[in-house]
C-alpha cells in the first residue's frame, strides 16, 4: 500500500468504512465547518432526540469530538442532567436508512414523473400546429371580436381585464393577501432599518440618471397597456423595480420620509378598492343586462378601451407597492 | 336572487380591503363577523329559493356570456355549502376569539381578520365557481391566507410547521396548475361546462386519452396533497396543533373542505364518472380513504397532545370523503357531502372546547388535562358530544354521515365488504381514543373533591358559540331525513 | 421518436425543468433551495403554457383590423402565465418571510436542523 499514491490511499480507506484523519486533518476547511457544526449542535442541546442521538454519537466518535460532547452534556456543576422527554426508541442507524430510502424514493418519483409527462409531451397536439384544440372558438372570438368588444388593441390585457377579469381580481387579491401577510410576519413594532453608509459613487452616480428613466417607462408601460404589450403588471413590476433603486441610491431613511410604509399600504389598499367597485359594477350591469356599459372610444387612442386603462393603473399602483414593500420588510431586522 | 351568489363573493373581498383603515382589531373583528352573518342569511334565502325552485342559477360576470367570459353557478348544494361555511367561520372566530387575544398581539388582530376574511371569501368562490382557472386562482387565495393563520401566532413551532404546511401546498398547486394546463392543451376551454363537453367528445372519439388521464391524476393528486389525504398528510397534525384555537378549526373544518369541493366539480362536471371509473381514479381515491381511514386513526392513537390527536382525527375524516368519493356513485357524492358537513360543525367544536378546556388549565397534553371538564363544564360538553359524534353514536352527527356512507357503500359493487369493514374498524379506532379522552378530562385529579362547577363563563361569547355548534351537530343528527333528501336534490342538479 | 421529440422540444424542456424543481425541492434540507425548486416547478408549467399558445408564423396578438384571426398566435395561455407568475411571486415571498423569521430564531436555513430545534423541547407552545 505504500507504493499507492495518498489520495489513492484515502479513497481505499473510505471505501473501506474506515476513513483516518488524513495529514492535512483538521485544517481540511469542510471538515472544520463540520466538527463546528456539531459543536453548534451539542451546544443547543437536541441531542436528546430519538435516532438522530445515535447518528450524530457515531460521527462525532469518528470525529473524536466526545471529549467535546461529554463537558457539554454533563457539565461539572450539574451532577445529574435531567432525563430527556424522549427516550431513544429505535435502532442506531435507522435515521440513516430512512434517509437513504426517502432519497431514492423522491428521486425515483421524479424520475418516473419524468417519464410519464415524456409520454404526455409526445401525444400532445404538435408545437406551432394551427389546428391544435385550444384554437378552438373561445380563442377565436378574442381575436376576432376582442377590439370591438373590449375597445383594446392588446389582446391579453382584454382577456385579462375584460374576458376574465374576475381572475385578475383574484390574482391582485393573491398579491394583496402576501403583502398583508409578510407584513404580519415581519414587521416588528421595534423594527428599525439598516444603517445606511451612504451610497456607493457608482451607484449613486448610474442609480441617479437611470431612475427618471426607469420610472417614466413603468408608467408608460402601465398607460400603454392596452395598445402595446405590457400592462399593470408588466409595468407595476417596472415601477417596482424603480422605487427599489430609488431606495438603494436615495437611502432608506430618506425613502421612508417620501414614501412611508403608511402610504404604500394605503395606495394599496385604495387601488385594490378602486378595481373592485369598478369591476363589480361592470360585473354586476353586465349579468343584470343593464347596459350601463362605459364607452370604448377608438381603440388605438390612449383614452380608449371603457374601463381597461384605470383597471390598468389600479393594477399598476398594486403591483408597484407591493414589490416595494416586500423589498422594504425584508430588509427591516429585528432589534 | 341570482345575484347573491355574486355578492357574497364580493362583500367579504372588499370588507377585507377596507380593514386597513380600522384602527382597533375588535372593530374589525366586528365587521368580519357581521359581513359573515348577512352573507349566511343571503346564503340561507338562496338555499330556499333554488330548493322551492328546484333549478341551478348562473351568474355571467361582465357582459361577455359564458363561454367567452366568466360564470359563477349555484345550485342547492352550493347554497348549503356556502351557508354552513359561513356559520362554521362565525362561529369558529367567536369561540375563538378570547385565544386570538391571548395568543397574538393587538397590532396584528386587524391583519389577523383581514386574511381570515380573505379566506372566507375564497372559500365561497371556490364553492360558487364554474371556471377552473378562477378555482385556481382562489385556492392560491385559500392556500397563503390559511398558512399564514398558523404562522401567526408567535412561537417558533409554528412557523416551523407553516413552512412545512405552504412547501406541501405549494406542491399541490404546482400539481393542479400543471393539470389544468394539459387539460387546456387538449381541450381548449376553462369553463367547467366546456371542458365538460369537450373532454365526453374526446373520450368518444378516443383522441388524447394519455393526457386527459394524467391530467385528471395530477389534479387529484394536487388536491389530495392540499387536503391532507392520508400519504401526504405529514404537514397537517403540526399546523393544526401550533396554530390558535380560531385557526385550527378554520383549517380543519373548512379549507380542507374547499379542495373537495373543487374535486367533486371536477368528478361530476368534467371528467364525468364513467372516466373517474374506468381509468381507475375513483378506485385510488377509494383506496388512498380506506388505508387513509386507518392508519390516521392509528396514529391519533399514539399522540399525547390533544391538538395533535383532534388533527390526526381530522386526516382520518377526511379520508371517510375520499373513500364515499371513490364508490363512483351519486350515492357516495351524497354521503360525501353528508360527510363534509357532518365534520364541518363537528371538528371546530372539538378544536373549540379543547381549546377553552387547554386555556382552563395551561396543559396541552392528555396528563396535565386530568379533571379539565370539571373546572370547565361546556368545553368538556363539547368535546365529548364531539368526541361520540365521530365514534358514530346515533342521534349525532357523526353517526348519521356513517349511516349515510354505510348506504352508499351498500349499493356499491365489490367495494361493499372492504369499506364496510374500513368503517366498522376506524369507528373502533375512534373510539379506542376518544373515550379515553373523554374519561381523562372528566376524571378527577389526585384526591380532588370538589364537584363540577358551573359558574357563569368567563367568556359568554364563547360559550354561546360552543351551544349553537352543539345544537348544530344535534340538529345533523335527528333531522337526518330533510338533509338526506336536501343534499340528494343538491347532488343530482350540481 | 427524434422527430417527434424535436417538434415537442419546448414540452420536454419543460418536462426536464420540472424534474430537476421537484428533485431539488426533495432533496435539498436547505430552505432557499426549496424555493428555488418550487419556482423552478412553476416555470416549467409557464414554458409549457407559454409554448402552447404559439402558433407556427403567427405574431403576437396586438389587434389590427382587417387581419385573419389565424395570423395571431393564442392569447389565453399568455393571461394564464401571467395570471401564474403573479400568484407564484405571492407564495414565494411568503415562503421567504418565513424563512427569514426562521433564521432569526435558529440561525440556520436547514430544515432538518430547525425540525429537530423545534421540537427538543426549547419550546413547547
Amino acid at each position: 500500500m505504500k507504493d499507492n499514491p495518498q489520495w489513492l490511499e484515502r479513497v481505499i480507506q473510505w471505501a473501506a468504512g474506515q476513513e483516518q484523519e488524513g495529514p492535512e486533518g483538521p485544517e481540511d476547511p469542510e471538515r472544520q465547518e463540520f466538527q463546528e457544526y456539531l459543536e453548534y449542535i451539542d451546544a443547543h442541546g437536541y441531542m436528546e432526540f430519538g435516532a438522530y442521538r445515535y447518528m450524530r454519537r457515531r460521527e462525532r466518535a469518528a470525529l473524536g469530538l466526545d471529549a467535546v460532547t461529554e463537558a457539554i452534556h454533563n457539565p461539572p456543576h450539574q451532577p445529574n442532567p435531567p432525563k430527556p422527554q424522549h427516550r431513544p426508541r429505535r435502532r442506531p442507524g435507522l435515521l440513516r436508512r430512512q434517509l437513504w430510502v426517502y432519497r431514492v424514493l423522491s428521486v425515483g418519483v421524479a424520475l418516473c414523473l419524468a417519464v410519464i409527462f415524456t409520454a404526455v409531451a409526445l401525444s400532445l397536439p404538435g408545437f406551432g400546429e394551427t389546428d391544435v384544440p385550444a384554437l378552438n372558438e373561445v380563442a377565436q372570438r378574442y381575436l376576432e371580436r376582442g377590439m370591438e368588444e373590449t375597445g383594446a388593441v392588446n389582446a391579453v390585457t382584454g382577456l385579462i381585464l375584460e374576458y376574465r377579469a374576475f381572475d385578475t381580481f383574484g390574482e391582485s387579491a393573491v398579491l394583496f393577501a402576501a403583502a398583508v401577510s409578510t407584513a404580519l410576519l415581519l414587521n416588528a413594532p421595534g423594527r428599525r432599518l439598516r444603517n445606511y453608509r451612504g451610497p456607493d459613487p457608482v451607484l449613486s452616480t448610474l442609480g441617479r440618471s437611470l431612475l427618471p428613466v426607469i420610472l417614466l417607462f413603468g408608467v408608460y408601460v402601465v398607460v400603454n397597456g392596452h395598445l402595446s404589450p405590457g400592462g399593470g403588471f408588466s409595468g407595476g413590476a417596472v415601477l417596482g423595480a424603480g422605487l427599489i433603486l430609488a431606495s438603494l441610491v436615495l437611502g432608506e431613511e430618506e425613502m421612508d420620509r417620501l414614501l412611508p410604509q403608511r402610504t404604500m399600504s394605503r395606495a394599496t389598499t385604495l387601488a385594490l378598492l378602486a378595481y373592485g367597485l369598478m369591476k363589480g359594477y361592470s360585473f354586476f350591469t353586465g349579468a343584470n343586462h343593464l347596459g350601463g356599459e362605459i364607452p370604448k372610444g377608438t381603440p388605438g387612442a390612449i383614452l380608449s378601451g371603457g374601463l381597461i386603462l384605470p383597471l390598468n393603473l389600479c393594477v399598476g399602483v398594486i403591483v408597484a407597492c407591493t414589490m416595494y414593500t416586500f423589498y422594504t420588510l425584508f430588509l427591516s431586522r429585528e432589534e | 336572487m341570482e345575484n347573491i351568489p355574486f355578492f357574497s363573493i364580493m362583500l367579504p373581498i372588499l370588507s377585507a380591503v377596507v380593514i386597513p383603515f380600522f384602527s382597533k382589531g375588535t372593530w374589525a373583528f366586528q365587521w368580519i363577523r357581521g359581513v359573515q352573518l348577512a352573507v349566511a342569511a343571503a346564503s340561507a334565502a338562496l338555499l330556499a329559493f333554488l330548493c322551492r325552485a328546484g333549478t341551478y342559477v348562473t351568474y355571467q360576470l361582465g357582459h361577455v356570456p359564458a363561454p367567452w367570459g366568466n360564470q359563477l353557478r349555484a345550485g342547492p348544494l352550493e347554497a348549503v355549502l356556502a351557508l354552513s361555511f359561513s356559520l362554521v367561520m362565525v362561529l369558529c372566530l367567536t369561540g375563538g376569539w378570547s385565544d386570538l387575544k391571548r395568543d397574538m398581539p393587538a397590532h396584528r388582530l386587524g391583519s389577523f381578520c383581514l386574511l381570515m376574511q380573505l379566506l372566507y371569501a375564497a372559500l365561497l368562490a371556490i364553492v360558487y365557481t364554474d371556471d377552473l382557472f378562477t378555482a385556481y386562482v382562489f385556492v392560491e387565495i385559500l392556500a397563503v391566507t390559511a398558512c399564514v393563520a398558523v404562522a401567526a401566532k408567535e412561537s417558533g413551532r409554528s412557523v416551523v410547521s407553516a413552512i412545512r404546511y405552504l412547501i406541501f401546498s405549494c406542491l399541490g398547486s404546482g400539481l393542479i396548475l400543471l393539470g389544468i394546463a394539459l387539460l387546456y392543451s387538449i381541450t381548449g376551454h376553462l369553463l367547467f361546462s366546456g371542458l365538460g363537453e369537450t373532454v365526453a367528445e374526446l373520450q368518444a372519439s378516443g383522441a388524447y386519452q394519455l393526457p386527459l388521464v394524467v391530467s385528471a391524476l395530477l389534479m387529484t393528486l394536487g388536491l389530495s396533497v392540499k387536503s391532507a389525504q392520508v400519504p401526504f398528510h405529514a404537514w397537517l397534525p403540526d399546523a393544526h396543533a401550533s396554530a390558535t384555537t380560531a385557526a385550527s378549526g378554520v383549517l380543519s373544518g373548512l379549507v380542507l373542505k374547499g379542495y373537495l369541493v373543487i374535486l367533486m366539480k371536477l368528478m361530476t362536471r368534467v371528467f364525468g364518472r364513467e372516466l373517474m371509473v374506468s381509468s381507475h381514479l375513483c378506485d385510488l381515491m377509494f383506496f388512498l380513504g380506506l388505508g387513509g381511514m386507518l392508519f390516521a386513526s392509528v396514529s391519533a392513537l399514539r399522540q399525547e397532545e390533544v391538538k395533535r390527536m383532534i388533527a390526526y382525527s381530522s386526516s382520518a375524516q377526511i379520508s371517510y370523503i375520499f373513500l364515499a368519493l371513490g364508490l363512483g356513485s351519486t350515492y357516495g357524492m351524497t354521503a360525501a357531502c353528508f360527510q363534509i358537513l357532518a365534520h364541518a360543525f363537528t371538528k371546530p367544536m372539538i378544536f373549540l372546547g379543547a381549546g377553552a378546556m387547554i386555556a382552563e388549565t395551561g396543559g396541552h397534553y392528555w396528563g396535565e388535562l386530568r379533571g379539565a371538564a370539571r373546572k370547565m363544564p361546556m368545553g368538556g360538553l363539547t368535546f365529548t358530544v364531539g368526541g361520540l359524534s365521530l365514534c358514530g353514536i346515533p342521534l349525532l352527527a357523526g353517526f348519521s354521515a356513517k349511516f349515510c356512507l354505510a348506504g352508499a357503500a351498500l349499493q356499491a359493487g365489490w367495494q361493499m365488504t372492504p369499506a364496510l369493514f374500513g368503517l366498522a374498524a376506524s369507528s373502533v379506532l375512534n373510539a379506542m381514543y376518544y373515550i379515553p379522552a373523554i374519561l381523562v378530562i372528566w376524571g378527577r385529579h389526585g384526591s380532588d373533591t370538589s364537584p363540577i362547577r358551573f359558574t357563569r363563563p368567563a367568556h359568554p361569547q364563547r360559550a354561546a358559540a360552543l351551544a349553537l355548534l352543539l345544537a348544530a351537530n344535534l340538529l345533523l343528527g335527528t333531522a337526518f331525513g330533510p338533509i338526506r333528501t336536501l343534499l340528494e336534490q343538491g347532488v343530482a342538479l350540481f | 421518436m427524434l422527430e417527434a421529440i424535436l417538434q415537442q422540444r419546448y414540452y420536454i424542456t419543460a418536462v426536464l425543468l420540472f424534474t430537476i424543481g421537484f428533485v431539488t425541492l426533495f432533496l435539498h434540507p436547505n430552505l432557499l433551495k426549496k424555493i428555488i425548486g418550487l419556482n423552478l416547478m412553476d416555470t416549467a408549467v409557464f414554458l409549457f403554457l407559454a409554448a402552447m399558445g404559439y402558433v407556427e408564423g403567427g405574431v403576437a396578438p396586438m389587434l389590427e383590423e382587417g387581419q385573419e384571426w389565424t395570423a395571431y398566435i393564442n392569447p389565453v395561455p399568455g393571461g394564464l402565465v401571467l395570471t401564474g407568475i403573479v400568484v407564484a411571486v405571492s407564495t414565494t415571498a411568503l415562503f421567504l418571510a418565513l424563512t427569514q423569521r426562521l433564521y432569526r430564531r435558529y440561525h440556520s436555513l436547514n430544515l432538518d436542523e430547525i425540525l429537530i430545534l423545534a421540537r427538543s423541547g426549547e419550546e413547547k407552545h
